[in-house]
């Protein structure tokens, strides 16, 4: 109980900072909304009412205040563009995002497990140098490369799934699974090399240790003490990292969302910058950071799963 | 095109544009080599000039196969839009794809670009162009079922006359009376010759777009849009599709297909790949390299290109109250110094961009030659010479976007005023802040575009020294008189001769250096019918690209 409260006391720290930090440098950035919104033919009339409209000339802290104050109700706003409620926006926009973050761990994970496994098991082997190397080719290839190339062969040329588009589960759900799988691997890809470099150094150390040699004296298959005995151990470096890693994903959502033109959060949020709106973007942020600072929440509980003795000194 | 309008999105685009394999964003004109003939409501066609560059691709019509109804089209964009109040939303050029689906214009162009009358009876004006008379059509009903009458005219006026984007393309208009149920008249400030071509819903120009009553009214009506036009609007899920289904209460004949799906694809590669790989049906791109590329595939029967007239050029506008560029031989070193050919090399443009030696097309109706310097690099290194010996160094800051390819690209023109002795500082700019920053004028030289291309009438702000636009700040008393004049003209050849006096003064004092036209290519599956088949209400063909703006009515799908 008090870990929840200690939790939610910096959530609302980290949501005050991260806001008031966006708030800030959208405000330092040259170019105001009025000329995104009105464009260089409006009068001089006009920019001063639009101004005066939104509130423009208040000093900064005031501005967040009030926004910060209304935020606080429920009410995240009217996009200044398009005049449409904020949080209505981000309720289209959020799922397609969640849904390529956590579909992108699941297969970022899928592949980097086992990839690891079998690095650790004979490190230094021609497959753990194979695997190592086509870690780094996958961390050292762009992004953009990546997605443009599974569009060529899987979409283009093999005609298996949509080039672009999104559907949504409730439609179809297989079709759904099918406009979110080649984003989700494009998003995957770089992640694998880091979770499986973590997780394989981690099962290194642990094969080392005394328990498992012991495990392997009572003549335990390989399997097994993969299975039952290192991989629990090892993993909190990989927990940790998937936790934090969300944060990264959610930077990459904005390429993998604008190239797959799916209608995610990560497209939402840097049309939002590029035009200085405001009260999207801040939308957009407060659910962001909600959603990163939750994601770490849950992290921390696992380690406690995974970790009894954490649980202990959290306890005491 | 019009006066005015949208033209944030124009600039953006003529800038992105740019990005030749980004392509296609970027304003065109359709009325780029046809001028207006003031009376659109007589139907009398005196051609003052031959009709627009148009190479249709000729497979897009099978003589041979009757047009069958059915079947849906997915379209791909290049941008989405924030919403569809035509009064109320700027539109990205894609914006109005969607709009001719929804919206019916008051006014469109015939096949030789001439201003015709469409959602409107008869656009009318009095002798001295100050009262223009609307009458609309009877019988024709929004997709709500209200019905289309004069006061439904009068409320979108007066939305676009209240609202800020727009307002300054209606400055001219003074009061209007409802007549009748179908009539509505316009008085004017001032002599308007020109007022019907901001009614034809082209880029830059939202306001022949007639929008329900209903829709005007609500806070969403953006969200919601309700027209009169071949489609009706189903749902919009944004950045992702909005789909239209056939109006089958249709003022004209209903279209064939049964919904249209439009979607927003932002890259350019992912768009071309979505056409490869059948998952969209149709997309326009203003890319030369592309639209070579499918040109070759056409030949194998694969695709159809389709390619509109060249529209407003690509510039680079000077601050010419901004030294060293305050100094016409500095100013005129520059356009000399530019080598067009290695500036199309690198912009992709192998025979399909033109070069342009003023704001309009060298094929345009309203073209003069003129004093605009020609390419001498000798020239130019003696003018250059000249003013170092006299007033000190030439250097100036060259302000463009952020992206890669436009960064190269000021990097090709510095390497090129390098050349003649000019010291070019590069600076980067967000599209928001580049257009902030040109507007307070702090600015030197920078990549520009939304000017010329249309009627000449539609550079008035640009140009003239009292809209407080003028952000060249290059004017004479000369100019301005020409402009005034021009625009109080109905006579295209009178209005002409007080263009050319625009031209003759811009090409002596250059304070734009003009590059070359923007072309826009449609890219159709080889099953998609009629892209450039549009007939108007009286059965006679009308235009039916204009720049990459197409209508829908008449396209259909091979069973």
């Amino acid at each position: 109980m008090r870990l929840i409260a200690s939790r939610f006391a910096r959530l609302v720290a980290v949501l005050v900072a991260v806001t008031f930090a966006s708030f800030c440098m959208v405000a330092l950035l040259p170019g105001d909304i009025v000329s995104s919104v009105l464009g260089p033919d409006a009068t001089e009339e006009a920019r001063e009412q639009a101004r005066e409209d939104l509130n423009l000339d208040a000093p900064l802290p005031v501005r967040y205040v009030q926004w910060a104050a209304d935020a606080l109700r429920g009410d995240l706003g009217v996009s200044y563009r398009t005049n449409q409620p904020v949080s209505e926006a981000l309720g289209e926009r959020v799922w397609v995002t969640i849904e390529l973050v956590l579909l992108s761990q699941l297969i970022a994970l899928a592949i980097a497990i086992p990839m690891a496994i079998f690095g650790a098991l004979r490190p230094g082997s021609w497959l753990d140098r194979f695997l190592s190397g086509a870690q780094l080719a996958m961390l050292a290839t762009p992004g953009y490369l990546v997605a443009i190339g599974l569009m060529a062969v899987f979409a283009v040329q093999l005609g298996w799934f949509d080039t672009t588009g999104y559907t949504r589960f409730l439609d179809d759900p297989l079709a759904n699974l099918k406009s979110l799988l080649l984003p989700s691997i494009a998003l995957a890809l770089e992640q694998v090399a880091v979770y499986s470099r973590v997780l394989r150094t981690d099962l290194v150390n642990t094969f080392d240790q005394d328990f498992i040699w012991f495990a392997r004296a009572k003549g335990n298959t390989t399997r097994d003490i993969v299975v039952r005995h290192a991989l629990r151990p090892s993993s909190i470096g990989l927990v940790t990292l998937t936790g934090v890693s969300v944060g990264r994903m959610i930077g990459g959502t904005v390429l993998v969302e604008t190239i797959f033109a799916l209608p995610g959060l990560g497209r939402f949020t840097i049309d939002a910058i590029n035009n200085r709106d405001f009260m999207a973007l801040q939308g957009a942020v407060v659910v962001l950071t909600v959603g990163f600072v939750l994601v770490n929440f849950a992290v921390d509980i696992l380690h406690g799963v995974i970790d009894p003795r954490i649980r202990t000194e959290a306890a005491r | 095109m019009g006066n005015r309008a949208n033209r944030p999105w124009r600039r953006i685009a003529a800038i992105t544009l740019l990005v030749g394999a980004v392509a296609a964003c970027g304003g065109n004109s359709p009325s780029d080599t046809a001028p207006t003939q003031p009376d659109v409501s007589s139907g009398e066609t005196t051609p003052v000039t031959e009709p627009p560059v148009f190479t249709n691709a000729p497979t897009t019509t099978n003589p041979e196969v009757e047009p069958t109804a059915g079947g849906s089209l997915t379209v791909g964009l290049n941008s989405e839009s924030t919403g569809y109040n035509p009064t109320a939303d700027a539109w990205a050029d894609s914006g109005h794809n969607v709009a001719h689906a929804i919206f019916d214009p008051l006014a469109t162009f015939d096949a030789g670009g001439k201003v015709v009358p469409y959602l409107a009876e008869s656009i009318t004006p009095n002798a001295d162009a100050t009262v223009w008379t609307i009458t609309v059509r009877s019988g024709v009903t929004f997709h709500d079922g209200t019905p289309l009458n004069a006061e439904a005219v009068r409320l979108n006026f007066e939305a676009n006359k209240n609202s800020p984007q727009f307002g300054s393309q209606l400055a001219l208009l003074g009061s209007m009376a409802v007549i009748d149920d179908l009539t509505l008249e316009l008085t004017m400030t001032q002599p308007w010759g020109t007022f019907p071509n901001v009614l034809a819903g082209t880029i830059g120009s939202q306001i022949g777009y007639m929008a329900a009553p209903a829709m005007l009214a609500s806070a969403d009506g953006g969200r919601n849009p309700i027209g009169t036009g071949p489609f009706t609007f189903v749902e919009w899920v944004p950045d992702d599709h909005l789909t239209v289904a056939r109006n089958d209460n249709y003022w004209q004949d209903p279209a064939y297909l049964d919904e249209v799906v439009f979607r927003p694809i932002p890259d350019s590669t992912a768009r071309k790949a979505a056409k490869d790989a059948g998952d969209i049906d149709l997309y326009y791109t203003g890319s030369s390299s592309e639209i070579q590329e499918y040109q070759a595939l056409q030949a194998d029967g694969e695709v159809n290109v389709t390619i509109g007239a060249p529209g407003e050029g690509d510039m680079v506008m000077l601050n010419t109250k901004s030294a060293p560029l305050d100094d016409v031989r500095v100013r005129r070193a520059l356009a000399m110094s530019v080598d067009i050919p290695r500036l199309f090399e690198f912009l992709d443009a192998t025979g399909v961009k033109q070069p342009t030696h003023g704001p309009y097309a060298d094929t345009s109706f309203w073209y003069v030659e003129t004093d605009y310097p020609d390419y001498d690099l000798e020239g130019a290194k003696a003018l250059i010479a000249e003013y170092v010996a006299e007033k000190g160094p030439v250097e100036f800051e060259f302000a463009g976007g952020q992206d890669p390819f436009i960064v190269s690209l000021q990097e090709l023109y510095q390497s090129m005023w390098s050349e003649i002795g000019a010291t070019v500082n590069i600076v980067s700019r967000a599209q928001g802040e580049n257009i902030s920053a040109v507007i307070a004028g702090d600015f030197q030289v920078v990549l520009w575009g939304g000017i010329g291309g249309g009627d000449p009438d539609n550079d008035y702000v640009d140009f003239h020294s009292n809209t407080g636009q003028n952000f060249s700040g290059f004017n004479t008393p000369e100019m301005d008189a020409a402009l005034d004049a021009g625009r109080a003209l109905t006579d295209p050849e009178a209005r002409k001769e007080q263009y050319a006096i625009v031209q003759q003064v811009l090409g002596e004092n250059v304070p734009y250096i003009w590059t070359g036209t923007n072309q826009y290519g449609l890219i159709t599956a080889t099953d998609v019918m009629g892209v450039a088949d549009f007939d108007l209400p009286d059965g006679t063909p009308g235009q039916p690209i204009s720049g990459q703006v197409f209508f829908l009515k008449d396209v259909w799908r091979l069973p």
